[in-house]
């Protein structure tokens, strides 16, 4: 072994002691900064990725649309998609605003219609048990499923019977006429456990969504749902060139990019902001690095005086800043496994469920861990540490070693 | 005087420093010496005399004035800074009067120390330094640290650092001057032994005349000049 790595390691790890306290607090300051680091951006990823799957599960891959006009299943083009390859589900679909009264309350929910003859739904009902407390199977055109929070919100129960207006009532109100509401009953709850849906959307069966909302044999959209693996944006762009003018291909990606940037950018501010404390580590480690200059002085000059050359003098402090980064950084990624493994009973005990369930629509902590991520943070950290040894062990190569030795 | 063993040896060294007050004293005034192989020498002189300044100057660790300093007939002042430092890891140990051990390595591998930086730590020479930390009757303490030893056996164990290289020559700057009078006593008796014993030269830096008598040639450094006593 090179004498100088020797003495790093001697440095850190002193014979007859396991760590010393300078490198044992330090690789705990790195450590913590790399937890902070890859744990935030592997919940982002987490955050990303649900929230990219719920968007998914509860609106579709692919929305085509006919310029806010009715669309019709003209020329057998559902089962002309149908047949297109990569294409799991495709659904007419209508969607829009109703107000609900339930025990004199009015709600306000987005309905969705349901196609309980087909029983095509884009929605992965019941692969993701959507539906429970009664079944989707149990809705036809005078019932009703109701997102869980909102009924939780609203003590809407199953086997209660709700009131539902639709806006095209409105022009009846216009003629004078008295609108009769729908008057449904609640057949079950849908629990996607993405929040957003949750709290807003109710399902009605297809025939009675064209009925509130005077569509005939129409529909809002045709949506389409992918196989896992399928690259939505080149089936959309492939898509959008064999449908005629006035049809719009969109794609969830697209219709939610505000979102999904936002989610994006909060990754990267985070990430800013946590990296100050590996800053401030290897600011901390570059300070000890350089005490231990000064109180060593005479040593350093005696191994001058024994042979050793400068550089080689430099290469012990740099490499204990190295070395400190290596080590920070495994701990690191061991705490941050460690800790995201108790991520639930952590979150409950410092900011509560309902605060994730309330900005982030979950109600469970979600995690994905990419390499890339570990990679930085570590290469990072590393680099800092590395960074840091390099001042003290510019000190350390320059003492003089007469000059050490006369150091009383 | 067989020119071949003078080993170490510096003519008309010049130095002079510039205090901050920026008056410039003039600590060496030409001093010279040569020490033939495997002689002690003792060099003398008051406080503030320039004696560690003329064995720092010696031992290329800082430059003169003027003069040249040669090892082994070797012009040091000429060789490049890498190549010097190799040089003198092989030709010299040093002692000096703050043990200048590593706190945080044992004593044998203090001791080892100098035979890593040297490129030279081997089976053999490990056992050669364990030896040694025996002669100087530390085989015990091999394995502790420097904080849990005393001043002397500090000292004792950067004797044995100083030697493990089978250096030609060892430079010892006042290596008792912070051990009691009985232990330096003991100390530079024991050094003194093992230098004679390993026909190792010993340019002994010493405030105390009883050391000095114990050396082969007695040299006093005064005005700037190294003169024999
Ligand atoms: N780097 C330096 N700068 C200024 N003056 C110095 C320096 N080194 C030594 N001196 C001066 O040189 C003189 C000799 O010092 P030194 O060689 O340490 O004496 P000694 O070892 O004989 O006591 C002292 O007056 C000291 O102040
Ligand atoms: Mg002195």
């Amino acid at each position: 072994m090179k004498w100088w790595l020797y003495i790093a390691l001697k440095q850190l790890f002193p014979s007859g002691k396991l760590v010393s306290f300078f490198a044992a607090v330090s690789v705990l300051g790195v450590a913590l900064g790399v937890l902070g680091l890859f744990g935030t951006q592997s919940v982002m990823n987490g955050f990303h990725e649900q929230i990219g799957k719920k968007l998914r599960d509860t609106t579709g891959d692919i929305i085509i649309r006919n310029q806010g006009r009715p669309i019709y299943d003209v020329g057998g083009i559902v089962a002309r998609l149908k047949e297109t390859e990569g294409v799991k589900a495709v659904e007419l679909t209508a969607r829009g605003p109703v107000m609900m009264v339930v025990n004199n309350v009015p709600v306000f929910p987005m309905l969705r219609s349901y196609d309980t003859i087909t029983q095509e739904s884009v929605l992965p009902i019941a692969e993701n048990e959507y539906v429970r407390l009664g079944s989707i199977n149990d809705l036809d055109d005078d019932s009703i499923i109701i997102g869980y929070g909102m009924a939780r919100n609203n003590r809407i129960m199953v086997g209660d019977t709700v009131e539902v207006f639709s806006p095209t009532m409105l022009d009846k109100i216009k003629k004078d006429e008295v609108p009769m509401p729908a008057r449904l009953n609640v057949a079950g709850l849908l629990y996607t456990d993405y929040s957003e849906v949750d709290t807003n959307v109710a399902l009605v069966s297809l025939r009675r969504m064209r009925e509130l909302y005077n569509l005939g044999d129409g529909s809002h959209a045709i949506v389409l749902r992918l196989n896992d693996g399928i690259d939505v944006d080149a089936f959309a762009a492939k898509l959008s060139k064999e449908m005629e003018e006035p049809f719009s291909v969109t794609t969830w990606l697209t219709s939610n990019e505000a979102f999904l940037r936002i989610i994006k950018m909060e990754k990267v501010m985070m990430s800013l902001i946590i990296v100050l404390i590996i800053i401030v580590a290897s600011f901390s480690i570059c300070i000890s690095l350089y005490t231990s200059v000064l109180r060593k002085t005479r040593e350093i000059g005696l191994i001058g005086a024994m042979g050793a050359r400068p550089v080689q003098i430099a290469l012990t402090y740099c490499f204990q800043g190295f070395l400190i980064g290596v080590l920070g950084g495994i701990v690191g990624l061991g705490l941050t496994a460690l800790v995201l493994h108790f991520r639930e009973p952590i979150v409950e005990l410092v900011v509560g469920r309902e605060a994730l369930v309330e900005f982030y629509h979950f109600a469970h902590l979600p995690v994905k861990y990419e390499l890339s991520d570990a990679l930085y943070a570590c290469g990072f950290a590393i680099v800092l540490c590395t960074f840091a040894g390099f001042l003290p062990a510019i000190r350390a190569a320059r003492l003089k070693s007469s000059e050490a030795m006369r150091n009383e | 005087m067989n020119n071949l063993d003078v080993i170490l040896a510096a003519e008309d060294v010049k130095k002079s420093f510039r205090s901050p007050g920026g008056e410039v004293i003039e600590v060496l005034r030409g001093a010279g010496l040569s020490v033939l192989r495997g002689e002690s020498l003792s060099l003398r002189g008051e406080s503030g005399a320039g004696k560690s300044t003329f064995l720092n100057i010696i031992a290329g660790l800082e430059s003169a004035d003027s003069g040249a300093v040669s090892w082994d007939g070797t012009r040091i002042d000429e060789l490049s800074n890498g190549r010097q430092a190799k040089l003198r890891g092989d030709f010299m140990g040093f002692v000096f009067q703050n043990y200048c051990l590593v706190p945080e390595l044992t004593a044998l591998q203090n001791v080892e120390l100098a035979l890593r930086i040297t490129g030279k730590l081997d089976k053999n020479s490990s056992e050669y330094a364990r030896d040694l930390l025996k002669t100087v009757g530390l085989e015990k303490r091999a394995k502790h640290l420097p904080s849990q030893m005393s001043g002397g056996e500090k000292q004792r164990v950067a004797i044995a650092r100083a030697i493990v290289n089978r250096p030609r020559i060892i430079l010892a700057d006042e290596p008792t001057g912070n051990l009691d009078e009985e232990t330096g006593k003991h100390v530079m008796n024991m050094f003194l032994d093992l230098c004679a014993q390993k026909n190792t030269a010993l340019l002994l830096i010493t405030h105390n005349p009883d050391f000095a008598r114990k050396t082969s040639r007695r040299l006093v450094l005064k005005h700037g000049l190294v003169v024999e006593e």
